[in-house]
């Protein structure tokens, strides 16, 4: 993956997004530089989760710019923002309940996959090499991610932190350039986050940029690089662990005024 | 697929038993739509009586229809109500084209079933941008201005009480005179088209469909353009649908607007309900189900409709999900099993 070091992957210019009257974003301005882990953090409502509708196109912003690589994307469409290398996954886990988890992961790949549907239906040369490809590489994440066990197994009869596990394959598996997590670790307990930051770091090994949400603050400063504090659609702190974890204002909002 | 396995001991590929090699033979579209061919040709070989073997056209032209709408229906989760209107300007273009314009059947084969995709692409563009069951509104709509066409654009159709002397269709040399010859000629193309909806189903569009049904907006955010790949498969079922109207016109050879009403498009979609919408083999068997019941209720008299129901709702309420799946001792029902 050649890339110019100097552009940031993800650039958020002045960004605002209101819903109704309640101001979710405002003028949010953010940089996410190639290779990295990067972490937005901040108390519920603090918008963090619009940040990544926003960044995916699933919301489309009122104001500013979003910019990955030279690319301006929030002026395009959702469909059209992950062929460019950028995948996500979803608080609430979005699997497909009605495949296997095989399947959910192949499904990842459909934005590195092109068989028309003409080409599909007349099952011609070219879309079933392009299958037995997908098979594959959806087969090698899974052996990355550790489950291969699991392929054949519907997404319903496997454990929550496995299901996990399966959305960020789904993800990888459209080899991203950029990886949006939202709250990789809610819901799991001690020993599975520590495997969950394992993976995280061997993701970014692979030269693969990751911008998480984050409630568990271990997991936060533990792993990145850089954080960028929101409150109320705000960005109240910027910085490395240290400098964010001593930040009064960051203090402020976590613990309250009187420990600042 | 379908084994159940010990959870927690992942089995090896490389060791596969003979007899499940098999049965991922079966499996393939290829295979799964030759068998189903060839029970087909053997059940019409046994029965011969051409009644009977009319009705076996009538159920190969409806699963041509029927296959198409599961597609739309159970994987891409959209609903229309104007498949009858699809079949009925398959009937019309091929009957028009080969009676007042003296076109070749071979030629308004293709013309008949560009023509309706063409209709149903003008329709679905518009309304299958928006998320729900917009959809069914439009095609309900279109339903009644074809029907009205039909019935008033005399010079063409023959109003009410239609036109005939459609020509037969003629391949190799043999003329499809027959009903037996006829369908024959009807479960080859149904093969066919079940074995392109087959490899849909089992391709990354197919995977597609089923995460739209989903999660429309999971879809979008893993690169599915969710609006075209609807319009996509709303167009090929309303092909599918002309194609089998066409099907309809060359061996009726005679037309009238009554066989393409909104009744028919609602049948057409109990059909699919009924059999299961998760599995295309569901709309197979609820179109076999609903195309031979009215058959053996005859015998009921004036009471058939009635029992009819009775059946239609006791499958709904003892079997939400449809007749596709359920375990019976003596054996799985298949269409004409």
């Amino acid at each position: 993956m050649a890339e110019n070091v100097n552009i940031p992957v993800l650039r958020l210019g002045d960004l605002s997004k209101s819903f109704g009257g309640l101001k979710a974003i405002s003028s949010l301005s953010l940089e996410v530089a190639p290779g990295s882990i990067s972490a937005i953090i901040g108390p519920n409502g603090a918008g963090k989760t619009t940040v990544f509708n926003l960044i995916s196109g699933l919301e489309k912003t009122d104001g500013g710019s979003i910019h990955f690589r030279d690319t301006r994307i929030d002026v395009m469409r959702s469909w059209e923002i992950p062929p460019l290398g950028i995948a996500r996954t979803f608080q609430n886990l979005r699997l497909f309940s009605n495949m296997t988890v095989l399947e959910n992961v192949m499904m990842g790949r459909y934005v590195r996959s092109r068989a028309s549907l003409l080409g599909c239906a007349l099952n011609l040369r070219g879309p079933r090499r392009e299958e037995r490809d997908i098979r594959e590489k959806a087969l090698q994440w899974l052996d990355f991610m550790g489950i291969t066990g699991l392929s054949d197994r519907k997404i319903r009869e496997i454990p929550f932190e496995k299901q996990r596990l399966v959305e960020i394959t789904r993800a990888l598996a459209g080899e991203p350039a950029l990886l949006l997590l939202d709250e990789p670790a809610a819901g799991l307990n001690i020993t599975e986050t520590r495997n969950l930051i394992d993976t995280i770091y061997r993701i970014r090994n692979l030269g693969i940029t990751i911008l998480v949400i984050e409630h568990d603050m271990d997991l936060i400063m533990e792993i990145s690089e850089r954080i960028s504090v929101l409150n109320f659609g705000r960005k109240i702190a910027e910085g490395g662990p240290a400098e964010v974890r001593s930040n009064r204002d960051v203090i402020a909002v976590y613990l309250g005024k009187e420990f600042a | 697929m379908e084994e159940k396995r010990k959870p927690g001991i992942p089995e090896q590929l490389p060791g596969i038993s003979k007899r499940k090699k098999m049965k991922r033979r079966i499996k393939t579209p290829l295979a799964q739509a030759s068998i189903l061919f060839g029970a087909a040709i053997a059940v019409i070989g046994i029965v011969r009586n051409p009644y009977y073997v009319g009705i076996i056209v009538f159920l190969g032209i409806n699963l041509i229809i029927t296959s198409g709408l599961s597609l739309l229906m159970g994987y891409a989760g959209q609903i229309s109500l104007g498949q009858a209107a699809f079949y009925g300007l398959g009937a019309y273009a091929t009957g028009i084209l080969t009676t007042r314009f003296g076109l070749p059947v071979i030629l308004s084969l293709p013309a008949s079933i560009l023509f309706t995709a063409g209709v149903a692409f003008l329709v679905g563009k518009p309304t299958l941008r928006l998320r729900g069951h917009y959809l069914a509104m439009a095609t309900l709509g279109l339903g009644e201005i074809v029907h009205i066409i039909f019935t008033e654009l005399i010079p063409l159709t023959g109003g009410p009480s239609g036109f005939g002397n459609i020509p037969l269709i003629t391949l190799f040399g043999m003329e499809l005179d027959s009903d037996i010859k006829y369908a024959v000629f009807v479960w080859a193309i149904f093969a066919f088209v079940l074995y392109l909806c087959l490899n849909i189903i089992h391709s990354r569009i197919g995977r597609a469909l089923k995460s739209i049904h989903k999660e429309e907006q999971t879809a979008s955010s893993l690169g599915v353009n969710t609006a075209r790949l609807k319009l996509s498969i709303f167009v090929l079922s309303a092909g599918f649908a002309s194609l089998a109207g066409f099907l309809y016109a060359h061996y009726i050879t005679f037309l009238s607007p009554g066989s393409f009403s909104l009744n028919f498009s609602v049948l057409l979609v109990t059909m699919v309900a009924i059999g299961g919408m998760e599995n295309i083999w569901g709309a197979v068997i609820g179109t076999t189900v609903l195309t031979v019941l009215p058959e053996y209720l005859r015998f009921f008299k004036d009471f058939d409709i009635l029992i009819y129901g009775f059946i239609l709702i006791t499958i709904m309420i003892l079997r939400p999900e449809g007749l596709y799946g359920i375990k019976i001792p003596v054996g799985r029902k298949r269409a004409n099993g």
